[in-house]
């Protein structure tokens, strides 16, 4: 648009400011001047989660005591180092994945806490991670990370779910989960290259253009409104390049304190041939994700509910879903010691990353959870649950919350979601089946 | 005076040059017709207006200070800009009307002139009226309002998902409209809003061999596709008339045509009325009423039972359309109750490596049954004197809990009970030969299924826990799908049906890829079957769908099958103990081969259509793009619009489908959408010209 045109555009603008576009643009005005001005506010709050299907082995799943003193059982011993920044948290379930069969039921809520159905048509909730997303989502690059080491299944279970529930715990909307992204290189670009909300500003310069030709041949009157536009387009993409700036300099500090912010290379393209490799790449991934502010909700499915993983680094040798059904052996264990060790070695990574007094791991939540408790009578009366890190010391850590004697309705999952909402601003009046936060947390 | 210039010096300087040439080209036609409608009105004004303006008006409404202030001379063209000067001349014919004008004291007129002038400004005006009918002229840009926003999208993508739910809402003016161009701003939150408005629609679209289009969800994730072209499968099953009743009800209906009031009614103009499909109604017309009666299958059987169903029914008297409605359900479900309990089945053989579960014997299953639909069982006939049939085994699908396995003996059980009871399954003794020939008749006119819109996995036992399996193959615990539905292709659907059904098919492999996914799945991710190929993630995916890929699993299935080796748990859990028989493992061998020869063949296509399709999806996308923007696009619009897409993909490594979703947004954010905008040079002008 030509320089001639700009005095008259500022009368439009100042009638916007007049009329009820100053409504519409304030809340963004807000958001985007704590964008602008970096240490204005506090540090981003991240949640994420991290899940292993088929449930733990519950002989050697327990927590004691508190703080520095809390005794770990064996399969809780990979966050030995971390016991201060967590919560163990026993006793709670969705009680709407009780009672419809085994398996794809008692995953699709999982997250959601909706009622699901039967047959071809799938349908949930929404998932918490993607309430979160939804509201914090804007301000980064890309609203969440939602990463799988297994390839979901689609087909049928036995008692007629669709095994979209056992490979999905992520959920957009009702109708859709959110598709798993399994490859780390493709994770990768998601959040470094030029999708997410590069292609935003790719697809905004487009239009740009777009109405710099149309305004040659258009009416003097109409160019104005289409000023008008054009500043909305520029302001956006502003913002979105006010997010790239505030990486820059965030390396830029990082450079001259002499401590590089984590960098990693792109991974190879094409799924890793070892498991171990690929959970670690995934984790590696949230962790620069979270760090660099390029999203502030990650989820990250080891192994699916149904999962036929096969572990020979931990000499178990069969499916692992056939594995689970005989969960308290030393083999299922280590499987399930192993997942833990995973959302460890997540958690130390953030906690390695230091931001403010803290560490990201502090102005984080990231939730281990499976979908049963014990594999071997496909029990999910009560749930394995552990949270780490204390969300910009809004959440209470180094404790053991036992639920197992409360009420039913005192000891909801999507009451936890509400307080772990809360925490992180995305103030609910109900999520699923819960319209009231989780006592003690 | 009044000026009699076409066009008036002060309107002149307004027009652009384009416009100029534009109002010069709509008047040449008229100068050149000089007996149209608008010539004779020149001409009346000529010869009969201007001279009674300039007599009874001009002397008091003209010169520097007119009378009341109305200066007759400031009409314009009176031809030319009739809407501008439209409030003058509706005081003109109110003041004549009401004989005001000229003032009562002054001459007047005579009558039949004042007559002719109003006569003449009524047809100025309705000539005027119907030019430009319909075209409320040249509107001040302005972008859509919320309501505006979400029909466009509706009617954009055929889908009404109201995006704009998410956006503030629209301000409205001092007089209370919210569409107006002075209320409708822009914002840069509203503009961020829209951004998402539009990946929100962008996600749901769904590519198709020929462009594409939009689902009532989002279609990211596999259960997404499948979702969506399976639930148009079965809405189309749905939609099929194959309900027996309504053509022996039409039947009925053309038989006693006369008696109706209809004696002219054809099958086919029956057919359109009771809304069932010609084609069908026609066999089962002949069926009941045989121009050559045979009476070798007429005479015995359930088509005795039948014809004389048939011939009991009652004759109407006058219009008594519905009169037999009741007696064709009875017929209906004697027929159906008969294909019931005769339908053909299939168990097929097993061999120790590889048993009935397994996915090559499951489709052979399925299209031995698929092809056999208009066939009947000879051992659901009990003939006096001869030993009962051997014991019928249903279905070897998958035995997994207790539970189940008791419950499918029961269904069984129910099932042999049900048909051994049945009195029109009892053939009198040394009567097989024409009874079965009866049976095969009755059979192949009516099939025991017309298609089959789900399976559960004791197909054909039907389990009720197993419902909503929308064209499901009936594998347990791993996707497939499978298409059953060779009597409704033979039967009821015309030709134009039969391509419908089979674009639909083709579009689901198309957008699902479901014949790669099944595979890919039993392979790498089906019954738990160990080794280092069942790590799922790690499958080498891209070239597990090769041609040699395809066929190395199929050659080792088989070598498996022959070996007699069951591989470990799974395929082979519940395998039977002695291998087959030769001829059983010949049979096994060429299922095997088919299985994947099928799937090879599909899996080929779906690469060959996603290639080939991509011109069109650009053509697609162009088009999007003018029906978008609610014109036609210049040739430089489009090509920018194919810009954007390569420079996606080629310079942002974004994969087809990807270019394609960020294309639909940018075209859905661009101001051409957003807006709604007249363009100088967009032939609105001649208009334009009149109200400027």
């Amino acid at each position: 648009m030509s320089e001639k045109l700009r005095p008259a555009a500022k009368i439009v603008r100042r009638a916007i400011l007049q009329g009820a576009g100053v409504t519409m643009a304030l809340p963004w005005l807000e958001s985007f001047a704590a964008k602008a001005a970096p240490g204005a506010t506090a540090f981003p709050k991240r949640f994420g989660v991290v899940f292993l299907g088929c449930g733990i082995n519950e002989d050697h799943w327990s927590a004691q005591g508190s703080g520095a003193d809390m005794k770990l059982s064996r399969s809780l011993m990979p966050l030995e180092p971390l016991k201060q920044k967590i919560n163990v948290i026993d006793g709670l379930f969705q009680k709407m994945s009780t009672g419809l069969g085994i398996h794809p039921p008692q995953t699709g809520s999982l997250l959601t806490g909706a009622t699901i159905l039967k047959g071809a048509i799938v349908r949930s909730g929404i998932s918490v991670d993607q309430m979160i997303a939804k509201h914090v989502g804007q301000d980064t690059m890309q609203p969440s990370l939602v990463l799988a080491c297994e390839q979901p299944m689609s087909g049928y279970h036995e008692t007629n779910f669709s095994l979209a529930y056992s490979s999905h715990i992520s959920w957009q909307s009702p109708d859709s989960p959110v598709p798993n992204e399994c490859y780390p290189s493709l994770a990768f670009d998601s959040i470094f290259e030029n999708r997410g909300s590069l292609l935003s500003v790719s697809i905004l310069d487009r239009v740009k253009e777009r109405a710099n030709r149309l305004s040659t041949r258009i009416s003097s009157t109409d160019k104005l409104v289409l000023d008008e536009y054009l500043t909305s387009v520029r302001e956006v993409e502003t913002r979105v390049d006010a997010m790239r700036k505030a990486k820059e300099r965030a390396d830029d500090v990082a450079k001259t304190k002499n401590r590089p912010t984590l960098s990693m290379e792109r991974p190879a393209n094409g799924l890793p041939e070892d498991l171990r490799e690929h959970s670690r790449l995934m984790c590696d991934l949230i962790a620069i994700a979270f760090q660099t502010d390029k999203t502030r909700v990650a989820s990250l499915l080891i192994s699916r509910d149904l999962s036929s993983m096969v572990y020979p680094f931990l000499n178990a040798n069969q499916g692992h879903h056939g594995m689970s059904h005989d969960n308290n052996s030393d083999a299922y264990e280590r499987i399930t010691r192993w997942h833990v060790e995973q959302y460890a070695y997540l958690a130390s990574k953030l906690d390695a990353m230091p931001e403010g007094e803290g560490t990201v791991l502090d102005n984080s939540c990231l939730m281990f959870l499976s979908n049963l408790w014990i594999g071997r009578t496909h029990n999910n009366f009560r749930l394995p649950l552990v949270l780490v890190g204390g969300l910009g010391g809004t959440l209470r850590t180094g404790r053991v919350l036992d639920y197992t004697k409360a009420p039913d309705d005192e000891r909801r999952m999507c009451s936890l979601y509400l307080s772990l909402m809360d925490r992180m601003g995305v103030k609910l009046d109900r999520f699923g089946d819960a319209d009231k936060r989780l006592d003690l947390i | 005076m009044i000026r009699s210039t076409r066009f008036p010096r002060c309107t002149m300087t307004r027009l652009t040059p384009a416009l100029w040439l534009c109002l010069t080209a709509t008047c040449i036609p008229a100068l050149a017709a000089p007996q149209s409608a608008e010539a004779v009105i020149d001409r009346r004004f000529a010869e009969t207006v201007r001279p009674f303006l300039a007599t009874w008006c001009d002397g008091c409404h003209s010169g520097t200070k007119p009378a009341a202030s109305f200066d007759i001379n400031q009409l314009s063209d009176l031809r030319h800009l009739p809407v501008r000067d439209d409030p003058r001349w509706t005081t003109i014919v109110q003041r004549l009307e009401a004989r005001e004008m000229p003032p009562k004291a002054a001459k007047q007129p005579g009558e039949p002139v004042r007559q002719q002038v109003l006569r003449w400004i009524g047809e100025m005006r309705k000539i005027e009226i119907s030019k430009n009918a319909g075209d409320p002229g040249p509107v001040h840009a302005r972008r859509l309002s919320n309501a505006e926003y979400n029909y466009t999208i509706r009617d954009l993508t055929g889908v009404d998902m109201r995006p704009a739910r998410e956006f503030p809402v629209d301000p409205a003016n001092q007089e209370g409209f919210v569409n107006s161009g002075e209320s409708l701003r822009m914002s840069s939150g509203l503009m961020a809003k829209y951004l998402q408005a539009a990946r929100e629609v962008a996600d749901r679209m769904v590519l198709k061999p020929n462009g594409f289009d939009f689902a009532s969800h989002a279609m990211l994730v596999e259960t997404d596709r499948d979702k969506y072209a399976t639930q148009r499968i079965v809405d189309f099953y749905d939609r099929q008339p194959t309900d027996l009743a309504a053509y022996f009800e039409a039947g009925w209906r053309y038989k006693h045509r006369a008696a109706l009031g209809r004696p002219v009614a054809t099958l086919n103009s029956v057919a359109a009325e009771t809304k069932v499909s010609p084609r069908y109604l026609r066999l089962i017309w002949q069926t009941v009423e045989p121009a050559k009666p045979d009476p070798a299958t007429e005479e015995v059987g359930p088509f005795a039972t039948l014809l004389t169903m048939w011939r009991a029914l009652p004759a109407p008297k006058a219009k008594q359309f519905n009169l037999v409605r009741e007696d064709c359900i009875r017929m209906r479900d004697f027929v159906t109750k008969i294909r019931k309990r005769t339908a053909k089945l299939y168990t097929s053989p097993v061999a120790p490596g590889l048993n009935a579960n397994a996915q090559p014997l499951v489709s052979l299953r399925n299209r031995k049954i698929a092809a056999q639909h208009r066939e009947f069982d000879p051992a659901a006939l009990r003939v006096e004197g001869e030993p009962p049939a051997p014991e019928l085994v249903v279905t070897k699908g998958p035995p997994f809990g207790r539970q189940e396995v008791e419950d499918l003996k029961v269904a069984v059980a129910a099932y042999l009970k049900e048909r051994g009871e049945d009195p029109d399954l009892a053939v009198p003794a040394g009567q097989r030969a024409r009874y079965e020939a009866a049976f095969a008749r009755f059979a192949s006119v009516f099939p025991d299924k017309f298609c089959l819109r789900e399976r559960g996995r004791f197909y054909p036992v039907d389990t009720p826990d197993d419902g909503g399996r929308y064209l499901s193959a009936g594998l347990h615990s791993v996707m497939g799908f499978f298409r059953d539905d060779q009597p409704l292709m033979e039967l009821i659907l015309d030709e134009k049906g039969k391509k419908e059904l089979d674009t639909l098919w083709e579009e689901f492999e198309f957008i699902a890829d479901y014949s790669a996914r099944t595979y890919i799945q039993s392979v790498y991710n089906g019954g738990g079957r160990g080794g280092p190929q069942a790590r799922s993630a790690d499958a080498p995916r891209k070239e597990a769908t090769t041609e040699a890929g395809i066929f190395r699993t199929r050659d080792d299935i088989i070598a498996r099958a022959l070996a007699g080796n069951s591989g470990g748990p799974g395929p082979g859990r519940g395998g039977p103990e002695a291998p087959p028989s030769p001829a059983d493992m010949q049979v096994i061998v060429q299922a095997v081969k088919d299985h994947y020869g099928n799937i090879n063949t599909a899996v080929r296509w779906a690469e060959r259509a996603r290639k080939e399709a991509e011109p069109r999806h650009l053509d697609a996308l162009v088009r999007f793009a003018a029906r978008a923007y609610r014109r036609p696009l210049a040739k430089d619009e489009s090509d920018e619009i194919l810009a954007y897409y390569h420079e996606l993909r080629e310079k942002s490594g974004l994969t087809h489908e990807e270019a394609m979703r960020a294309s639909v947004v940018s075209i859905l954010v661009s101001p051409d959408f957003c807006y709604r905008i007249d363009l100088d040079d967009a032939g609105h002008s001649s208009v334009a010209a009149k109200t400027r």
